[in-house]
This record gives C-alpha cells, sequence and structure tokens, in this order.
C-alpha cells in the first residue's frame, strides 16, 4: 500500500480534482508514530484501484489545527469528529465530540519518546539499548 | 395469488405440531464436532505452560511448583486455541454444554506425568539426597499421587 | 407550536442503543438530531495485543457478520507479512461468507416486517433462518462466533460428505425463498405500505458516500465484490443488483433478489473443493510489519480495515470502518419531512448495527 505525503493546502486542490472525476471517499485514518500524528486519506478511484494521501502533523503539546473536507465532500463528518476527539487534533468548524464522555481527553495519543542520554561504552559489554515509546 | 399462499401457509400451520422442542424436558440434540468446554490429561501434560500464553482469555494458570492446572470454566470462551496449541496431546474438548449454574466454576487437575521436567528433576535430586545419607541406592519408587477435581 | 420527542436510546423497534432527538410541529418531524455512543468499548486501544489473540478478538465487534470482520483482519496482517494462503483455505472461506449473507439477510426482512407489524412472517423468516444455524454448527462448531479463521488460513476442513450436505441444505433454502419471495413481492399491503416512503435520491447517495443495500437500492452500482476482488471472487463473477427508486421498497427488494444470487454462488463453489491438496493453513516466518488495507463486503455494506505492525508480536495500529459508519449520517435528511409513524420503519430499512458504529 503506497501513500503519497503532500501539504494540506495541496490536499484541498486534489479532492477537488478527484470529486469531479466521480471518485468516492472510504475513509480518514490517523496514525501516532511518536513524533508526528500522521492523517491518511483513503479514496477508490476504479476498478481494484485506490488512491491515499498522507498529510503529517507536527505534535507541540496538543490543540494542532488542520483543514476540514467537509464542505467538499459531505461523508466525511463523522470521521473528522472521531479522528478529533480521539488524538485531540482540532479541524475547523468541526465540533470535536461524537463518541465519547466530556471526561476523558484523547485517549489514543501517545507521550513523545525522550532520547536516552548517550553514555561512554564500557571497556567489555556493549552499550545499553534505547527505552521504547 | 399471494393471499392465497398465505393462507395455505395459515392452515398448515394449524393443524400440523409445533416446530420448536420442549427444551428442558428433551435434551439438546446436538452434532458432532461441538465446542464444549475442555479438559486435561494428567498423565500427558509435561507442564511447559504453552497453553497459559497462548490462551485469548487469560483462563488457565499453570502451577509449576505444585504441579496442578487451574482452569477457571465460567471465564473461558470455547475457542479451542489450546488444544490445537499443546505439544503432548493432553487437552481434549467436550461436546455437551455446563448446565446453568448459580456460582462460578474452577477446574484443579493435577498433573502425574513422570516425564514431566519438573517430576524427573525432583524425583533425581530426592534419590540422590537418599544416596548420600544412606550410602546405598533405594530400592522402591514412591507411590503416585492420585488425579483430583474439586 | 413546537414538541421535543426523543426516540431515546431504548426503543422496541431497535435491537441496539441510539438516540435521535426530534422537533415536531404536529405530526410532521422538523428537525432531527443523531447521538451515538452509548455502546462505545474501546476496542482499537484494546487491539493493541498479540495479532494471533487479536484474530479471536475482530470477530466478537458484531455478532452477526462476524465472519466477514475476522476475515478481513486476517487479510489485512496477512498483506503485513506477505504471506500466501493456499487455495483450499481460500474456497472455505468463500463459502463460509456467502452463507452468512443467506442467515442475515433472512434477519433484517425478518426485522422489516416486524416494524410494519405482520408478525407471522417475521417468525417464518426466523424459522428459515436455523436452517442455516444448523449448517453453521455443523461445519465450524458453534452456530454464531465461529472461530475458525487464524492468521494465515483455516482451522477445520469441508470434506466429500460435508459438501454433499451442503448442497441438500441448498435445494431445500432455495424452495422456502421462493415462497417468501411469493408471499412477498405479490402482496398489496405490503407494498402499499413502503412505496414512497424515505426516498434517497441519487445525488444524495453519492454526495454522502453510503454504502451496500442503501446505495444499490439507489441507482449505484457499488459492490466491493464487483469492484475490488478479494478470495475467489476473481474467478466467480458477481454482477451487483441494483433498483431505482431509492425508498424503503426498493431497499427491501435488492435483500430479496440477493438471496438467490448467494445460493447460486454456493452452488458453483462447493464443486471446486474437489482435486485442491488438503493444505489448511500457511505458517509465516517473519512477524508483521508496515501497513496495509483490506476491503470486503458483509451484507450490510463495505467493510475497511487498517492495520500497521512495528516488527513484534504486538500490533501498532487498528482501524475498523464498518458499513453503519458510513450510513449513519444519512439517516437524518431522510427524515426531516415525515410522519412520525415512519421513522422506525426508515431506519430499520437501513439495517443499523450500533455495536459496528460504536466499537
Amino acid at each position: 500500500m503506497e501513500a503519497k505525503t503532500v501539504t494540506q493546502a495541496e490536499l484541498q486542490g486534489i479532492v477537488h480534482g478527484l470529486k469531479e472525476r466521480g471518485a468516492r471517499l472510504i475513509t480518514i485514518v490517523g496514525v501516532d508514530t511518536g513524533e508526528n500524528i500522521e492523517v491518511i486519506y483513503f479514496f477508490h478511484t476504479g476498478i481494484s484501484q485506490t488512491e491515499n494521501y498522507r498529510i503529517i502533523v507536527p505534535k507541540h503539546g496538543g490543540n494542532e489545527e488542520i483543514m476540514s473536507i467537509t464542505p467538499l465532500i459531505e461523508g466525511a463528518y463523522i470521521a473528522e469528529n472521531e479522528l478529533s476527539e480521539m488524538f485531540g487534533v482540532k479541524v475547523q468548524n468541526i465540533p470535536g465530540r461524537f463518541f465519547l464522555h466530556p471526561s476523558v481527553n484523547a485517549p489514543l495519543r501517545r507521550p513523545v519518546p525522550t532520547k536516552a542520554k548517550e553514555t561512554t561504552p564500557p571497556k567489555e559489554s556493549a552499550p545499553p539499548k534505547e527505552a521504547a515509546p | 395469488m399471494a393471499m392465497r399462499k398465505i393462507l395455505e401457509n395459515i392452515v398448515k400451520n394449524a393443524v400440523s405440531k409445533p416446530y420448536t422442542s420442549n427444551y428442558p424436558f428433551t435434551p439438546y440434540e446436538h452434532f458432532p464436532g461441538t465446542r464444549a468446554d475442555v479438559t486435561w490429561d494428567g498423565t500427558k501434560c509435561i507442564l511447559c505452560g504453552l497453553c497459559q500464553r497462548s490462551c485469548p482469555a487469560e483462563c488457565i494458570i499453570v502451577n509449576k511448583e505444585e504441579t496442578k492446572i487451574e482452569y477457571m470454566n465460567t471465564q473461558c470462551i470455547r475457542c479451542g486455541y489450546c488444544v490445537r496449541v499443546c505439544p503432548n496431546n493432553a487437552i481434549s474438548q467436550n461436546e455437551v454444554y455446563t448446565k446453568p449454574a448459580r456460582e462460578k466454576l474452577t477446574v484443579y487437575t493435577l498433573v502425574t506425568n513422570e516425564n514431566a521436567p519438573i517430576i524427573k528433576k525432583r524425583k533425581a535430586e530426592a534419590l540422590k539426597k537418599l544416596e548420600q545419607a544412606d550410602g546405598k541406592p533405594v530400592p522402591e519408587k514412591p507411590e503416585p499421587a492420585k488425579k483430583h477435581e474439586k | 407550536m413546537r414538541t421535543t420527542i426523543q426516540f431515546g436510546p431504548q426503543h422496541p423497534v431497535w435491537i441496539e442503543p441510539l438516540r435521535l432527538k426530534l422537533t415536531m410541529d404536529g405530526e410532521i418531524v422538523q428537525d432531527a438530531l443523531l447521538e451515538a455512543g452509548y455502546v462505545h468499548k474501546g476496542l482499537e486501544k484494546k487491539f493493541q495485543w498479540d495479532y494471533n489473540k487479536a484474530a479471536y478478538l475482530s470477530e466478537r465487534v458484531c455478532a452477526i457478520c462476524t465472519q466477514h470482520h475476522s476475515t478481513c483482519f486476517c487479510l489485512a496482517t496477512e498483506g503485513t507479512m506477505s504471506l500466501e494462503v493456499p487455495r483450499r483455505a481460500q474456497i472455505i472461506r468463500t463459502i463460509m461468507l456467502e452463507l452468512e449473507r443467506l442467515h442475515s439477510h433472512f434477519l433484517a426482512i425478518g426485522l422489516t416486517l416486524e416494524a410494519i407489524g405482520f408478525e407471522n412472517l417475521f417468525m417464518l423468516c426466523f424459522r428459515d433462518r436455523e436452517a442455516v444455524l444448523d449448517v453453521f454448527e455443523r461445519t465450524t462448531g458453534n452456530r454464531v462466533l465461529h472461530g475458525i479463521n487464524i492468521v494465515g488460513g483455516v482451522t477445520r476442513n469441508i470434506g466429500p460428505e460435508m459438501g454433499k450436505e451442503i448442497l441438500d441444505f441448498c435445494d431445500d433454502i432455495e424452495k422456502r425463498s421462493r415462497d417468501l419471495e411469493q408471499m412477498i413481492i405479490k402482496s398489496y399491503t405490503i407494498k402499499q405500505r413502503m412505496q414512497g416512503v424515505g426516498i434517497m435520491s441519487e445525488k444524495l447517495a453519492k454526495d454522502l458516500c453510503v454504502v451496500g443495500p442503501v446505495a444499490r437500492g439507489s441507482n449505484v452500482p457499488y459492490d466491493v465484490r464487483h469492484d475490488a476482488p478479494y478470495l475467489m471472487y476473481k474467478e466467480v463473477k458477481v454482477t451487483p443488483i441494483v433498483e431505482t427508486g431509492g425508498d424503503c421498497w426498493a431497499r427491501s427488494l435488492v435483500r430479496v433478489r440477493e438471496l438467490f444470487q448467494s445460493i447460486d454462488i454456493i452452488r458453483r463453489l462447493v464443486p471446486m473443493l474437489e482435486g485442491t491438496p488438503d493444505e489448511l493453513f500457511a505458517k509465516s516466518k517473519v512477524l508483521p510489519e508496515g501497513e496495509s488495507i483490506a476491503r470486503v463486503e458483509p451484507p450490510r455494506g463495505e467493510l475497511f480495515y487498517y492495520v500497521k505492525g512495528k516488527k513484534s508480536k504486538e500490533l501498532d495500529r487498528v482501524k475498523i470502518r464498518t458499513s453503519t459508519y458510513a450510513n449513519g449520517p444519512g439517516i437524518v435528511p431522510l427524515i426531516k419531512g415525515s410522519h412520525l409513524a415512519d421513522v422506525g420503519l426508515i431506519t430499520i430499512t437501513f439495517d443499523p448495527c450500533i455495536g459496528c458504529f460504536d466499537r
């Protein structure tokens, strides 16, 4: 499965072109990779053909903001709601709650991994392994 | 046309006997190969712990010091993964479901297999200690414990 | 003057909790608000688990389309490991998928008729469904929640005697389905009740990206078995069944016609089992790494799984998108402007499965 990495401004133009060609949106997926949050958009364009686009949102402490594609494709409403409440990423003009109780905040978000300090290797044994995120 | 079919259906239902069986009084007839709960054979198990590591519901506890297997029957999901994974075929699956009850059910099985590595090691150590104390080999084997279920 | 009526979380018409807040003006609905999340269990967090045990978790997301969930998860995980499944396992998986379509459509037709008030035919549909569940118990060991799919293949075999029993069962169930079709399609009262109620136009269906019989009842021919074939559907061709009209009658008609299509496919698949070598599953030599997607067609719509591995036994991220997740926003524009007595009927013809919606 390949996904092309694009910026947010390019994505709006691409979605406009896809809508005129008659493609349909499958869903929107959010992935937390430790350093950034990636948002992947899946489209169905032909027999056994899919086009996937990825945007990268760097983390800085919560409340990042991305543009929404709901004005172009109405079927993305619930997917963007779920993305914003599970990862803490704000989407413009979308109320952020659909499934969870108001006391729960961003359960799928992981803490940013801190790099282990480089120790001078002792004379006989190998240096210690880095802690997993 | 549809009315005739419906009327035919109603008349047929009115004169035949009921389609459902009288459940608590006539027992349920199961097909061969139905999956119900699981029993261990104490003479084949070698206490390796593979069933404990592969159970998705985490309802098996293998106790190596006391050579006992604890199986929480009420928590088991009857998937059959432990039956496939056991290297000695010591686990077998029943075909008749357990009856409804008011308390949770836990089953303990004692393992008496002579070839299990832990039992072999303990017997070899006991034999060596007796040899050192007496100065001559022990003539007979101790009696094996019986298997009991609570 | 306006009143507010809660078509609340508990209602005798639905099986699962879903909340609709309706604003009424007399007998006509003016506005509706949809709220869900009453059975949210947080399964996407639990899926970060051992991938062999996660196959048993994925079939418990929904109890009516269970075989499709576990097959889709296994296809996606096999994609991350680049594992090739033997041919006999592919044929057995496809036979189980088509049998599941039969029992789910009997249930959906029965519930639609009960929402109208026709209880005799509802009992008849459930009686025919018991014949399908007996076949499941003979082949897999359990009526629902079968548990024969593992990553790499299947665990139980279908021998020559079982194959002959399945063909006898096909003849029996075709006779029962023909009787059911006679009673539904040619009836006068059912047609008058359901025609012209809850019309979804073709433009609205394409804008909201709906899936399943809801889309095929509004002249949008989208069927994953035809548009992105998987397993044995590359050799056994399937044409989507389409109805124009877009109302409740068209959606129920699509489901009744799909029963006969499934029986036909099972009859073509069972003779393919002879002559294939007896291998049931393949062991893999690598751990899951990278990302992969898979799509299948359960009886309610399109199902989509995204799996990402991190080169260990535990998975990194699993995302599930079910059919009710895509169809849910489509309920609100259809309800506006209809009578209060039609709200339950319109929702039931969408075939909602709220356990799949909330996960």
